[in-house]
């Protein structure tokens, strides 16, 4: 079951990685160094610490069920 | 026409691209940032940044679409390796980048302490750095400061503010004696131990080991992350400088065609490490590059925010011998005189109002 939708701002994104720390599995670096989803959605709970942790707040996680911003 | 190639994408970089294409530039105009974010407000980190206050993105100088729609090509994470005067290039990843006039706005990068780099040791001077010193500060964590300038007491500030037990180690007699005289230090002092901040002056450090600072004298300071801020050096070495590229009051070098403004230009003379400073000198550069050279020669400004007070310097206190003082700890007016009874500077702490009277008798002084 999906519970988290995510989008990365990819035009704020500079590469830090702190979301590939917290969940190496939802996100990686791609080939620019920039922030990429393995995954559209997940119900791992980690994905909102990831958001929390990237330094220019690239990224949202919105409940897949109602649309609404998740924090 | 080559254009213009900007080397360094702080403050000075950003501004001097943003003066050339509003003054009508028509040439190419390339930023190149050895960082890989756009540019940011540098004094945000110790402060809003640092306080998980603001993110990264509410930083920037500009929205990150900004500098494509004004046609500069912002190019980051590519530190310049080399310049090449003579062929009019720098040399970039291998590739060269051709320019007809040269902007060096390479800043400066913080000082380190010989032999002190274990685990837990942070500088700040990048949002990288921000980035992990921020993640090392928690209530609770036990935050060592060395060096009692104004970027060790802004970050004791936010880290005190955070819940950290901070504890601030500084090798003079007094706080910022340098700059502001070792009684406008004290006073700041008694207003940052007020503060449950641990300040400890005339401090020789022996060694720093992961997690303990051990003393001349013996005593040892446990942490859980040392800041060391003791100061930052001009990264003016691609032009073959240690101490600075000296410029004339346009931003001119001694190269024909390459300027440099900001942290790392000895600029009309003097190297001022300030906001303002690198706003109008970059702004200079770009009138000089235009064809209406525009010499810049403001008093040096900044201000600090540090433990409830904000703290505005206008001139630079060089060479002063008497220090007149009114106030106390809460708010004051610090005013620096020579042997003459010039005013040379006007340090005013929670006293916005009186700003712009220092500005004006300090240019009418000049």
């Amino acid at each position: 079951m999906t519970t988290y939708r995510i989008e990365i701002d990819r035009s704020l994104c500079s590469g830090f990685g702190s979301c590939v720390e917290e969940v190496p599995g939802v996100f990686a670096l791609d080939g620019d160094g920039l922030a990429t989803l393995l995954v559209t959605g997940t119900d791992d709970e980690a994905v909102l610490d990831a958001a929390g942790s990237c330094p220019m707040g690239a990224i949202t996680v919105f409940e897949a069920e109602t649309g609404e911003e998740a924090s | 026409m080559s254009g213009v190639v900007i080397v360094g994408a702080g403050l000075a970089g950003a501004r001097c691209a943003e003066t050339l294409r509003a003054g009508g530039y028509d040439d190419p105009v390339t930023v190149v940032g050895g960082e890989r974010v756009a540019p940011y407000e540098r004094p945000a980190l110790s402060k809003q940044f640092l306080a998980g206050e603001k993110a990264g993105h509410e930083i920037l100088l500009r929205p990150s679409g900004w500098w494509a729609e004004h046609d500069i090509d912002l190019r980051l994470g590519e530190p310049v390796e080399r310049v090449d005067l003579d062929r009019k290039v720098v040399e970039i990843h291998g590739q060269e980048l051709p320019w007809s006039n040269l902007v060096i706005a390479t800043g400066a990068r913080a000082r380190r302490l010989p032999g002190v780099g274990c685990e837990g040791v942070h500088v700040l001077r990048t949002l990288g750095d921000a980035v992990a010193l921020r993640s090392s500060i928690r209530p609770g964590t036990k935050l060592v400061v060395v060096g009692a300038g104004f970027v060790g007491a802004e970050v004791a500030s936010t880290a005190a503010g955070l819940g950290a037990h901070v504890t601030i180690l500084e090798a003079e007699t007094a706080p910022l004696a340098r700059v502001a005289g070792a009684e406008v230090g004290l006073t700041l002092a008694e207003r940052w131990r007020k503060q449950e901040v641990v300040v400890r002056l005339g401090i020789r450090i022996q060694s720093v080991a992961p997690g303990r600072v051990e003393l001349e004298g013996g005593d040892v300071v446990p942490f859980d992350a040392l800041l060391v801020a003791v100061g930052a050096e001009p990264a003016s070495e691609l032009l073959g400088h240690s101490g600075g590229i000296p410029t004339d009051a346009c931003g001119r070098t001694e190269h024909p065609g390459v300027f440099a403004c900001g942290d790392v230009a000895v600029f009309g003379g003097r190297r001022v490490e300030h906001w303002t400073s690198a706003s109008g000198q970059a702004a200079a550069v770009a009138a000089t590059i235009l064809g209406r050279p525009t010499p810049y020669l403001d008093a040096p400004y900044f201000w600090s925010d540090q433990f409830g007070l904000r703290l505005q310097m206008v001139g630079t206190t060089a060479g002063w011998r008497h220090l007149e003082l009114d106030g106390g700890s809460d708010s004051f007016r610090a005013r620096y005189v020579d042997d003459d009874g010039r005013t040379l500077a006007v340090l005013l702490a929670n006293r916005p109002r009186e700003v712009g009277a220092a500005r004006r008798e300090l240019a009418s002084a000049a």
